[in-house]
């Protein structure tokens, strides 16, 4: 830290023009020099936006917490918290919009608050990554829904794949609010021999579209299923379970 | 996808938290412009961050549980990305200060004078405050330049 005064007042603007030259000619030909100044910079960007950042993470904590019903938001101050109350009101309201909106079902929040894509592996596929139709899983990886489902649609998918379309297709209606589709393409794979390793995945996307089309019992036997069987699902099949009954 | 690969529900929490700063990070810019919604683009950046997240831990460099460490979308939020783990390295040694360095140079960034910042605190005198100050942000471009992950990311 043999320079960090010189350097802080050539950042400051406070280096005379001899002094200014002559740091601006050591800063051209000592790397170490080049690095003090640069980290330097950067502590005094950080300081200097450190408030507005601080504040901003605070508006989107305590709007977290308020969206999870624990504490109410506090009017924002400053005019950028305007913006990023906004922003966060527009994410969470279109969030909430996207699943009720047309549906005339009272269940949607299912989705909403319990559907996470399973993306499976290139390797868990076990498939030719060379394939055309591959692209039409990589749309989904990549959470591009409804191009995967087009993708889908106008590229053959080998035999061999068709179980693996029809779960990852199910997931993409899931995710463009369209339960009953969702259901379709589950309800073809269901207890097949194919989908043996995917069971537990589709018996919780199953009982997630069927609970949003409101046929809670057959949701809530699903989920008892996963409650008994599965390791992985147990503990959301559980709370899940509870939420529908006390409906 | 957070607890699904090894996380839990905090970590999910932060993740999401982080991912909406950084999308309102990028709302603020004049270029800022969506092609898709904004739940596509929070869902790839909490993605990404979480993939650095992990990668951070095992130390490995590799990417985890077959997932591409690469996403197209959310490299347009790349630099903010990257600003948000530098700045998150530099909260972390800002809050290993002293709490009266944290005081001192809390209430500067408010634009207090350095008397305004004695009255606050009770101190001696201004020339103790700027002392303070000055040593204070000293200490703190020292324990910043200690760390090595830094020089690659500033």
């Amino acid at each position: 830290m043999k320079d960090y005064d010189k350097t802080e007042d050539y950042l400051n603007g406070k280096l005379g023009g001899e002094e200014k030259a002559a740091f601006e000619e050591r800063l051209k030909n000592e790397p170490e020099l080049q690095e003090q100044v640069k980290l330097q910079r950067g502590v005094n960007q950080y300081l200097a936006e450190k408030k507005r950042r601080d504040a901003l993470t605070s508006a989107v904590k305590e709007a977290g917490r308020s969206y999870h019903g624990s504490k109410s938001i506090k009017p924002f101050g400053a005019g950028s918290l305007w913006k990023a109350a906004v922003l966060i009101g527009i994410v969470l309201t279109t969030t909430v919009i996207l699943f009720y909106y047309g549906s005339g079902l009272s269940n949607r929040f299912v989705l909403a608050e319990e559907f996470t894509p399973y993306l499976p592996g290139l390797n868990t596929r076990n498939s030719d990554s060379t394939s055309h139709w591959e692209d039409c899983f990589i749309l989904f990886e990549n959470t591009n829904f409804k191009g995967s489902l087009e993708c889908f649609d106008s590229n053959p998918t080998p035999d061999s794949m068709l179980t693996w379309k029809m779960f990852v297709s199910g997931q993409s209606w899931l995710a463009l609010n369209d339960p009953a589709k969702a259901q379709g393409c589950f309800a073809k794979i269901d207890q097949s021999e194919e989908a043996l390793l995917l069971q537990e995945h589709i018996d919780w996307y199953l009982a997630l579209s069927l609970a949003a089309l409101d046929s809670i019992p057959e949701a809530i036997q699903r989920l008892k299923k996963l409650s008994t069987e599965s390791d992985f699902y147990r503990k959301k099949a559980d709370a899940l379970k509870l939420k529908l009954e006390k409906q | 996808m957070i607890l699904r690969s090894g996380g839990n529900p905090d970590d999910a929490r932060d993740i999401f938290q982080d991912a909406l700063i950084v999308f309102l990070e990028k709302a603020d810019s004049p270029e800022f412009n969506l092609s898709s919604s904004a739940e596509t683009y929070l869902y790839s950046i909490c993605k990404n961050i979480w993939l650095r997240q992990k990668k951070k831990k095992s130390r490995t460099g590799e990417s985890t549980d077959g997932m591409e460490s690469t996403d197209p979308l959310s490299e347009y939020f790349l630099e903010e990305i990257n600003a948000l783990q530098l700045r998150k390295i530099m909260d972390s040694y800002f809050n290993r200060l002293p709490l009266q360095c944290r005081q001192i140079i809390g209430y500067s960034l408010e634009q207090y004078s350095y008397d305004e910042i004695r009255l606050k605190l009770d101190l001696a005198s201004v020339e103790y405050v700027r002392n303070r100050y000055y040593l204070c942000k000293k200490k703190l471009v020292e324990m910043i330049s200690s760390d090595p992950s830094i020089k690659d990311m500033i």
